[in-house]
């Protein structure tokens, strides 16, 4: 992946040579697309399970996440800018280290961008997201690791930091770290052998002390196929061009030492993906990387058919830039809405004694809202349990069901947002079951509801 | 004009007299044709496809392909529409015929079984609903073409070199595009390539670098297309969209299990029984490459079917086609067989004999399904369009599931449901309640269901008598509440009440 193309094209060859300018404006411009939709429907900016998550922690105090603590310094009013500067930043300091690991600009050229378009990254953009956290924090350390000068000490400090997420992204920084001092044959140096023992001392502790999650989330009901593929309606994941096109480059570079050596990380980001979803941008980095490599391939070919390999790589590129363009309008329409976020704040001066009950993937930004608790809380390890529990509360056919269920989780609101009133069937289940005199309608305003259940 | 190709066009204008004389024989279309003349009505007085349906389920969004209604449309500008759509999917379908020998001919060289080929693409039982105005009459035929176009573009040269393959090339394209905006069935096509190219290389032939490069851009082209237009159903129903959002209690008779016997029936014996034998013979005796292709596209069609992830029906029109495609390889080989062993004094009698099995057992069969298509009944449609005179333009009304697209193409009134299910959020609800209607002796629970969707008119035709086995009419059926207000062999009721709220 390291030759270049010979690029015959002007526009082509100036757009490589200049790609670090365009491709930060494109990432802007696409994270400032939900943004600013969000904003002119006077929508909260954030969204997403994690993002609710990490903010209710930086309220509490009660979290070591790294961008918790940040969020608890930062004012409410700027925190929606914290993760367009990390991705930004991410993006730099990629170009930055693709330069030092003498990564072709082609190659480089095909991986920033289809990353900017992929929808898994551009959600962790414009969320709170602790992979993202993490990967800026992996590549600032490596960034300092490569210099050949005293800064290289500084790395440090940002690996340190990076082992506060979860197990599961220190474990990934210690592989990744091993692979580079043995492929740099550094592996005997005394400052390898420091960092390698203090990040594996911060594995052990934190999990043991800390009690930091083996992988954190999953923050929403998971459905494999449309968590990782964003155009079959997941939350984010990756376009399914980009996804054909990963599989050309895995044909392609099969027989190459480069695919060879990253297939045991293939292996450990699919495991991690199906345990969890949450794990997405690790898995669509991976995919992105074998997407370039694909299209990167096709173009270089020979092709008997000249005319038909222009048709093929615009198709793909088109292909990727509708997922993008198709993942941004959904993006803006998702929770929380400006309803959910007025009703929440009524629910907060209502008298309450038990937990709050609504779909799961609206508990984090209930919780954050309202400052109670919810009776789903997907990430706390319980997950299969949780979700058995939601499909048993909210399709219940009789009350003699539904009640011992709401009552043993201490129930005394549901939340019912527009969304799941769509989604939720109207004459069975409990919508259905809500017209019983146990329950009682609070409050209601477009298509939202909040309900009292009387014990 | 050679023998061969004056017996192909006796062939071909036999068929479409055959088809042509049951199309206007037998009056009306099938039900499923009442959604497509509607879309073509729309295209004609707007220039545009219905895809925000006022009528259908009280109106929904809609998505489908849209070429074949204007390619009929641009017929309909010249003849009127009913008869267009009697007249061009009996020639399209005919056109199997060529297309079929065509095939055979490349594949076989051999002109006899090429022309038996033919006779049996133009009789398939499957394929001989006349009076059917489906997509179906444009893709398969299409489909077989780009097939033929494809084959035709294998050489070890490329394409650019040899201005016949050029040809061939830029034909193949075209279909394609024409393809991928007809039906989505087109990804059969794709799968079949797929397994081509794993066949191939279990087989260890090379894969001819054209042959790749045309596939590869088909199936990024064919999915670009799909992304288009059914964007929205990817997102809402995720994996879940291959089957259409078909109503649970429904799904088996849209995705049955494979079943050899009906399959049997429906393509007819002798072709289906000499292609499964070309087809083992071909794969594990004679590695026969020249038919791979055909092969190829047999596994993918038998292997989506068994998986259910394709309509049984659809699925079994393309096997249909490909196994009569596959009989002109089978009779060589018979051919051959008599001509080494001792039988060969009886090889005279060979073709007689097969032609007389294949009147018997594909014509025969043919002519049945022409005559027992499900259709509805003159005085049927005379009741629905008593509906769109006698009823307010923003009335519901309800009728079978089948009888959905009468309601809104004669009556043209809103109907609760049919069976476009696809982008319809309570589709599985809607048919409970469409078969609660029929079903019921609670009049309360009627007219709690007809409240709901506002429905005022109640539609009980003979076929929907004999469906849910009612021996007059809805056992709910008051005077006091519905008052009969068309009284022939299809009966309709107008609701006249209300449930009230009890105090």
């Amino acid at each position: 992946m390291t030759s270049n193309i010979k690029i015959e094209n002007p526009f082509l060859s100036h757009l490589l040579s200049h790609q670090r300018k365009y491709l930060s404006l494109l990432l802007l411009i696409i994270i400032s697309i939900p943004l600013l939709l969000r904003s002119a429907a006077q929508q909260p900016l954030l969204t997403g399970g994690e993002t609710y998550y990490l903010l209710t922690a930086a309220q509490q105090g009660s979290s070591y996440n790294p961008l918790a603590v940040l969020a608890s310094v930062i004012p409410d009013a700027g925190i929606f800018l914290l993760s367009p500067l990390l991705s930004i930043t991410t993006l730099l300091l990629f170009f930055h280290l693709a330069k030092k690991l003498e990564l072709s600009e082609t190659t480089t050229f095909l991986i920033a961008l289809f990353a900017i378009l992929s929808p898994a990254f551009i959600f962790s953009s414009t969320t709170l997201s602790s992979t993202l956290g993490f990967l800026f924090l992996t590549l600032s350390g490596f960034s300092l690791l490569v210099q050949e000068n005293k800064t290289k000490y500084l790395s440090i400090f940002p690996f340190i930091i990076a082992t506060f997420f979860d197990f599961y992204s220190t474990a990934l920084l210690i592989i990744l770290l091993v692979s580079y001092f043995v492929f740099t044959k550094k592996i005997r140096d005394i400052f390898s052998v420091l960092i390698l023992v203090i990040v594996s001392a911060l594995l052990v502790t934190n999990k043991l002390l800390l009690k930091l999650p083996i992988i954190l989330g999953p923050f929403h009901i998971q459905k494999i196929v449309p968590d990782l593929i964003s155009d079959f309606g997941g939350v984010s994941g990756i376009g399914l061009f980009a996804f054909l096109l990963a599989f050309i480059g895995i044909i392609v570079t099969g027989k190459k030492k480069i695919f060879l050596w990253s297939l045991p990380l293939t292996v450990l980001f699919i495991v991690a993906f199906l345990l969890n979803t949450n794990t997405i941008l690790f898995i669509s980095i991976l995919i992105i990387c074998y997407a370039a490599a694909g299209l990167k391939i096709l173009y270089e070919q020979h092709w008997m058919l000249p005319l038909l390999k222009k048709a093929t790589i615009f198709l793909l590129i088109l292909g990727i830039g509708f997922s993008a363009v198709a993942y941004l309008d959904r993006l803006s329409d998702y929770s929380p809405s400006a309803t959910d976020q007025a009703t929440l704040n009524k629910i907060k001066s209502t008298q309450k004694n038990g937990a709050i009950l609504s779909a799961p993937e609206n508990s984090y930004y209930i919780q954050y809202f309202t400052g109670e608790k919810t009776v789903f809380n997907l990430h706390q390890g319980e997950y299969r349990k949780e979700q058995e529990l939601a499909q048993k509360i909210f399709m219940a056919t009789y009350i003699e069901d539904l009640f011992p269920l709401l009552e043993d989780n201490n129930v005394s609101l549901i939340y019912l947002s527009s969304k799941m009133k769509e989604n939720l069937p109207p004459n069975q289940g409990l919508i259905f079951l809500l017209q019983n005199e146990r329950f009682k309608l609070l409050y209601s305003s477009e298509n939202t509801e909040v309900w009292s259940f009387i014990k | 004009m050679k023998s061969s190709t004056k017996i192909l066009v006796g062939i071909f204008l036999f068929t479409l007299a055959v088809r042509l004389f049951f199309a206007f024989t037998l009056p009306e279309f099938t039900y499923e044709s009442y959604f497509n003349l509607r879309q073509v009505d729309h295209i004609l007085d707007t220039g545009l496809p219905l895809y925000h349906d006022g009528l259908s389920y009280g109106g929904r969004e809609l998505r489908f392909l849209p070429f074949f209604h204007y390619f009929t449309a641009l017929f309909a500008l010249v003849i009127p529409l009913e008869i267009a759509a009697k007249i061009i999917p009996n020639l399209l379908l005919a056109t199997l015929v060529i297309t079929s020998y065509l095939i055979s001919k490349k594949i076989t060289n051999h002109e006899t079984g090429s022309l038996l080929a033919a006779f049996i693409a133009g009789f398939l039982p499957l394929l001989f609903f006349t009076n059917a105005f489906t997509v179906n009459a444009l893709f398969l035929p299409l489909i077989f073409l780009a097939i033929y176009m494809f084959i035709n573009i294998q050489g070890n040269k490329s394409p650019l070199r040899n201005k016949k393959q050029q040809k061939y090339l830029s034909a193949y394209i075209i279909l394609l595009l024409i393809l991928s905006l007809t039906s989505p069935l087109t990804a059969l096509l794709l799968i079949g390539f797929g397994i081509y190219i794993l066949l191939s290389v279990l087989e260890g032939k090379k894969i001819n670098r054209t042959e790749l490069e045309v596939i590869l851009f088909s199936a990024f082209f064919f999915l670009w297309v799909q992304f288009l237009f059914f964007k929205q159903s990817f997102v809402e129903q995720g994996l879940s969209f291959i089957w259409q959002n078909v109503p649970s209690r429904i799904i088996v008779q849209y995705f049955p299990k494979f079943s050899v016997g009906e399959a049997l029936v429906l393509v007819s014996i002798i072709p289906f029984l000499a292609g499964a034998v070309v087809v083992y013979r071909s794969l594990f005796q004679l590695k026969n490459q020249k038919s791979f292709l055909l092969i190829s596209l047999v596994i993918a069609t038998t292997l989506l079917s068994w998986l259910r992830l394709i309509r049984f029906k659809q699925s079994l029109a393309f096997f249909s086609v490909i196994l009569a495609i596959l009989f002109a390889s089978f009779y060589q080989d018979a051919e051959r067989y008599f001509h080494k062993t001792r039988l060969s004094h009886f090889r005279k009698y060979l073709l007689p004999v097969v032609i007389i099995l294949l009147l018997l057992s594909t014509v025969l069969p043919a002519i049945t399904t022409a005559l027992a298509q499900e259709r509805p009944s003159e005085e049927e449609i005379n009741a629905f369009h008593w509906l769109w005179e006698n009823s307010s333009v923003d009335t519901a009304v309800v009728a079978t599931l089948d009888e959905g697209h009468l309601i809104t193409y004669y009556a043209q009134r809103k109907n609760l449901i049919d069976d476009r299910f696809m982008l319809v959020k309570d589709a599985e609800q809607r048919f409970q309640d469409l078969t609660s209607l029929f079903t019921t002796r609670f009049q309360t629970q009627a007219l709690e269901i007809a409240e709901e969707y506002d429905i005022e008119y109640f539609v009980l035709t003979p076929a929907a008598k004999e469906k849910y086995n009612l021996k007059r009419e809805f056992p709910y059926t008051s005077k006091r509440c519905f008052e009969l207000v068309y009284d022939h062999e299809t009966k309709i009721y107008r609701r006249q009440c209300q449930l009230e709220e009890a105090q």
